[in-house]
């Protein structure tokens, strides 16, 4: 029997709750961004636990009619303690992921007020943004673990991950760096999935739909010799939408070398096959996380540059494995954690990238099979953090941690036939593959980048009804210049139903290696590159006039100093990375939610982004975006939603002359059933009404990339036997 | 490309060995509305009653059986000590889709709220007394449920539900509830 957790009654489902399911000092960490059940439960704990067991007793004796006048005088903790946390949050549960029919983590954070999911023309890869920056600017974690490589972000295959799998998914606004260390500049997001004595129900699902679209599933949560013990599996494939592009990059170069090369009008292949195992096994204090994840025939559709390439189906393979020690009573004064984690992933290019099609001409001459660049590589990342809290001292709960991160870049091999060989001899067009691995000209070096932490931080009961947290981190890494990150939160409970934020935060990004040391066909790398640094004001109010009826709204200034960014080079046709300026964005965001009767619920929310219109704004994001979604139990069993999310016009670069990307209103309908013993069903339908939404593209992708039209998922549950 | 079962079946193996240990539930800060609660439905048991052989020598344990997760299953724990009607309370988790066979009274947590018509209809034909805080619950043929009235703990009745399955409660326990009887229980 699984450990019960604390979980959310459907008042709370899909508006906010709190969060604390984060293991070893990551959770320690995240406790200390929105101080929930630790500060107001260890603090009371003890002294309380008198009190509640007296007070019980006293309810015990009291007739049922003196019951009815008891007056219940908090909604729930669950609400208290998400609206004093020092920073924004949001949480999204399991139950309110099925509800809406999504099957991605990256579908899901469509809904979450301030996040827009963009998709790249090179593999149809979620980019996630948070508040108007690029999508560099978020830290996104798995059970407390950062999904960043070394090269690529979160892997070059990134495809998101299936939802089977995820227990709840917890959003910060707003920066993270003083306690998460890099890439939390803009958002926080940690996806905690269905790890042991989390899985309440064993369950095997399968969906079908558009696209030939195919996924099986199996959640199983069990005890084994005093083990709690739980593995999901999560398979699936599709075609993908493959959208028609009318004009690629190799269309302009055909322009411009008098060639007919391009593949264009032609489809984008974005069809994949995905793996996604994990297993955890937890007694007691300890927890021992094995996560298994590959991506299969993963057609890229198009290249960096924004050429088709209808060749490349890469595959990557990834394996995460955590063993975690989480003990918030250690002593009386003390709760402590540690972890200690490892990382293995590697990726291959199989027969691609198909840079550009046959026929492609350059200054070098014609390419009859095209420009090829093959490319593999792999990565390992070993990771140990040991941190404590301390209660001792009268109204501060103080947290501190350390940690070290070793990560190395290795098994480069790379086959071209353009650009240089070996020796840095050019390569004549036309000619064969040509090995470069192990030479200073394969796409990437094989190093390693060392990263040591130190964070701590004071969450002090200033007075009765002010809190105030003050942190820093500081971050020393091996090949870059140090950063140190300090945050300061005040939050002021100005009413029973008001709640005051100020907050100020912070934050840095580690260049990536592509920035550093790698050529793309596309940039160049700059290896005197210092992390982007960025600093966030935020005026947060939360109002709960009553407990079916929740609003929020979010005043925030976010400026980024150092930006990386590609800029023009003398003498290279290609852009190469540099820390080149300053850009700043001030945003609005309200949002909230209402049960006007027992069966029906709604939710909404508004971003508004204002960027200053300096080089290095992030081009392709909607400055406007609203969402809005219903849901309505109209029967017993039977589950309605409805969702819409409208994205606003996205403007162009200086220089791009096109219209803005039009405005779009993408509206998905889910209709569930849980009736039948043991069974569950659903009907999902996604773009509802066939709306021609677009993702921005750059200038060499004319009509911009075409998201999916209306398409159509059916989905069965059936709950398992012990 | 293999279909997706073949593969699902082909690298999943199921045999993880099973054995039953008892529940271990972590301890709750303690919080006035769940006591409440748990007050409340420690009530709604006294005032029932079971059929004249629910009860033997050789099984006198009252069985409050929980199905799912949410505080008040971690607060309901301190009723084991307690006794209804004599009989010393044992509180049993459920696990779907466990039997409610031998349960006199279920809590149905609000992680249920879309498998809870599931757990209903597992108690059909046998004397589970079935209380939950989840919406629409006694409207769907559970017999108790829970709710807030602004900052007071009120409580609907579905009488149907309780009287098909041999439960009879008593006419204090009917005058302080809103009543609702579908007449179409499961």
């Amino acid at each position: 029997m699984p450990r019960p957790q604390r979980r959310l009654d459907r008042l709370e489902v899909g508006a906010h709750a709190t969060v604390h399911e984060v293991s070893g000092p990551a959770r320690t960490r995240w406790h200390a961004l929105h101080r929930t059940t630790v500060v107001v439960g260890l603090l009371a704990a003890s002294a309380a636990a008198a009190n509640s067991d007296e007070r019980f007793r006293h309810l015990l004796s009291l007739s049922l009619e003196d019951l009815m006048d008891q007056k219940v005088t908090i909604s729930t903790q669950t609400a208290r303690s998400l609206n004093n946390a020092p920073s924004t949050v949001s949480v999204v549960t399991a139950d309110d992921i099925k509800a809406t029919g999504a099957t991605n983590l990256v579908e899901v954070l469509q809904g979450v007020p301030g996040i827009y999911v963009r998709y790249s023309q090179f593999g149809f890869r979620p980019l996630i943004s948070f508040r108007g920056a690029n999508d560099k600017q978020t830290l996104l974690m798995v059970n407390g673990a950062p999904m960043s490589d070394l090269m690529w972000r979160l892997g070059i295959f990134w495809k998101g991950l299936p939802v089977s799998a995820i227990d709840r998914v917890e959003i910060i606004r707003g920066p993270g760096s003083a306690l998460f260390g890099t890439d939390a500049s803009a958002g926080v997001i940690n996806v905690i999935t269905k790890t042991a004595g989390k899985i309440g129900e064993n369950e095997a699902g399968l969906r079908i739909g558009s696209f030939d679209t195919q996924n099986g599933w199996l959640n199983y949560g069990s005890q084994w010799n005093g083990f709690e013990v739980a593995m999901t599996a999560d398979l699936s494939r599709t075609d993908g939408h493959d959208p028609l592009i009318d004009s690629d990059a190799q269309s302009c170069s055909d322009l411009a070398f008098g060639t007919t090369a391009s593949l264009a009008p032609g489809e984008a292949r974005y069809g994949w096959q995905n793996t996604d195992l994990r297993f955890s096994l937890s007694a007691d204090n300890w927890r021992l996380l094995a996560d298994y994840m590959r991506h299969d025939n993963l057609a890229t559709g198009m290249t960096g540059a924004g050429a088709l390439d209808p060749v490349t189906e890469g595959t990557d393979n990834r394996l995460d494995i955590g063993l975690l020690y989480d003990n918030e009573q250690f002593s009386a004064d003390w709760g402590v954690s540690a972890e200690l984690r490892y990382r293995y992933l590697d990726y291959t290019s199989g027969d691609g990238f198909q840079e550009w099609p046959p026929g492609h001409t350059d200054a070098s001459g014609v390419y009859p099979s095209g420009v090829i660049n093959q490319m593999t590589s792999a990565e390992q990342r070993l990771s140990g953090e040991a941190g404590g809290i301390y209660h001792g001292i009268d109204g501060h709960a103080i947290r501190m941690g350390a940690g070290y991160v070793w990560q190395d870049l290795g098994h480069v091999e790379q086959w071209v036939n353009s650009g240089v060989d070996g020796n840095g001899n050019a390569l004549p067009a036309g000619g064969p593959l040509v090995d470069i691995s192990d030479t200073p000209y394969a796409f990437a070096p094989e190093k390693t980048r060392h990263n040591i932490y130190v964070y701590l931080q004071d969450e002090w009961a200033i007075a009765r009804d002010w809190e105030l947290t003050v942190g820093a981190r500081y971050d020393h890494y091996s090949d870059l210049a140090g950063s140190l990150t300090p945050r300061l939160a005040l939050v002021w409970q100005t009413s029973e139903q008001l709640t005051t934020k100020l907050l100020y935060g912070q934050a840095f990004r580690a260049p990536y290696y592509q920035e550093l040391y790698a050529e793309t066909s596309f940039s160049l790398p700059n290896p005197n590159l210092d992390p982007e640094r960025s600093e966030t004001w935020e005026l947060a109010f939360s109002y709960a006039p009553h407990d079916d009826l929740h609003l929020g709204m979010n005043l925030y200034r976010f400026e980024q100093r150092d930006v990386i960014s590609l800029q023009p080079v003398a003498g290279q046709t290609k852009l190469q990375y540099q820390n080149a300026g300053e850009h700043r964005i001030h945003g609005l965001e309200l949002e909230g939610w209402w049960q006007p009767t027992e069966l029906v619920r709604l939710a909404a929310n508004f971003t508004l982004n204002d960027p200053d219109s300096s080089f290095y704004r992030e081009i392709g994001l909607p400055k406007q975006q609203a969402y809005l979604r219903a849901d309505w139990q109209f029967k017993p069993g039977w589950n309605w939603n409805a969702q819409t999310n409208w994205v606003g016009e996205r403007d162009r670069g200086a220089g791009d002359g096109r219209a803005p990307v039009e405005a779009h209103l993408v509206t998905d309908s889910t209709l569930r059933y849980a009736g039948i013993r043991r069974w569950e069903f659903a009907l999902s339908i996604r773009n509802l009404f066939d709306v021609d939404a677009r993702e921005y593209m750059r200038s060499s992708i004319a009509n911009d990339l075409p998201l999916p039209g209306r398409s159509v998922y059916a989905e069965a549950r059936y709950l398992l036997d012990n | 490309m293999k279909p997706v079962i073949t593969r699902l079946a082909s690298r999943i193996g199921l045999c993880l060995l099973v054995c039953h240990l008892p529940a271990v539930f972590a301890q709750s800060p303690a919080e006035d509305e769940r006591l409440l609660k748990t007050a409340f439905i420690f009530n709604f048991a006294k005032l029932t009653r079971w059929p004249a052989n629910t009860w033997t020598d050789q099984a006198p344990q009252f069985h409050l059986c929980t199905a799912g997760n949410d505080d008040l299953v971690v607060s309901l724990q301190r009723l084991g000590s307690e006794r209804i009607a004599g009989h010393p309370v044992t509180i049993r988790a459920l696990q779907a889709p466990d039997s409610t066979k031998g349960c006199h009274a279920l809590y149905i947590a609000g992680s249920e709220h879309m498998s809870y018509l599931q757990w209903i209809d597992r108690t059909r034909s046998q004397p589970v007394l079935t209380i939950s805080e989840i919406r629409g619950f006694a409207d769907a043929a559970g017999a108790i449920q829970l709710y807030r009235d602004k900052d007071r703990i009120r409580f609907k009745i579905n009488l149907g539900a309780a009287r098909d399955r041999g439960l009879s409660l008593s006419a204090r326990l009917l005058d302080l509830a809103e009543i609702v009887d579908t007449g179409d229980t499961r």
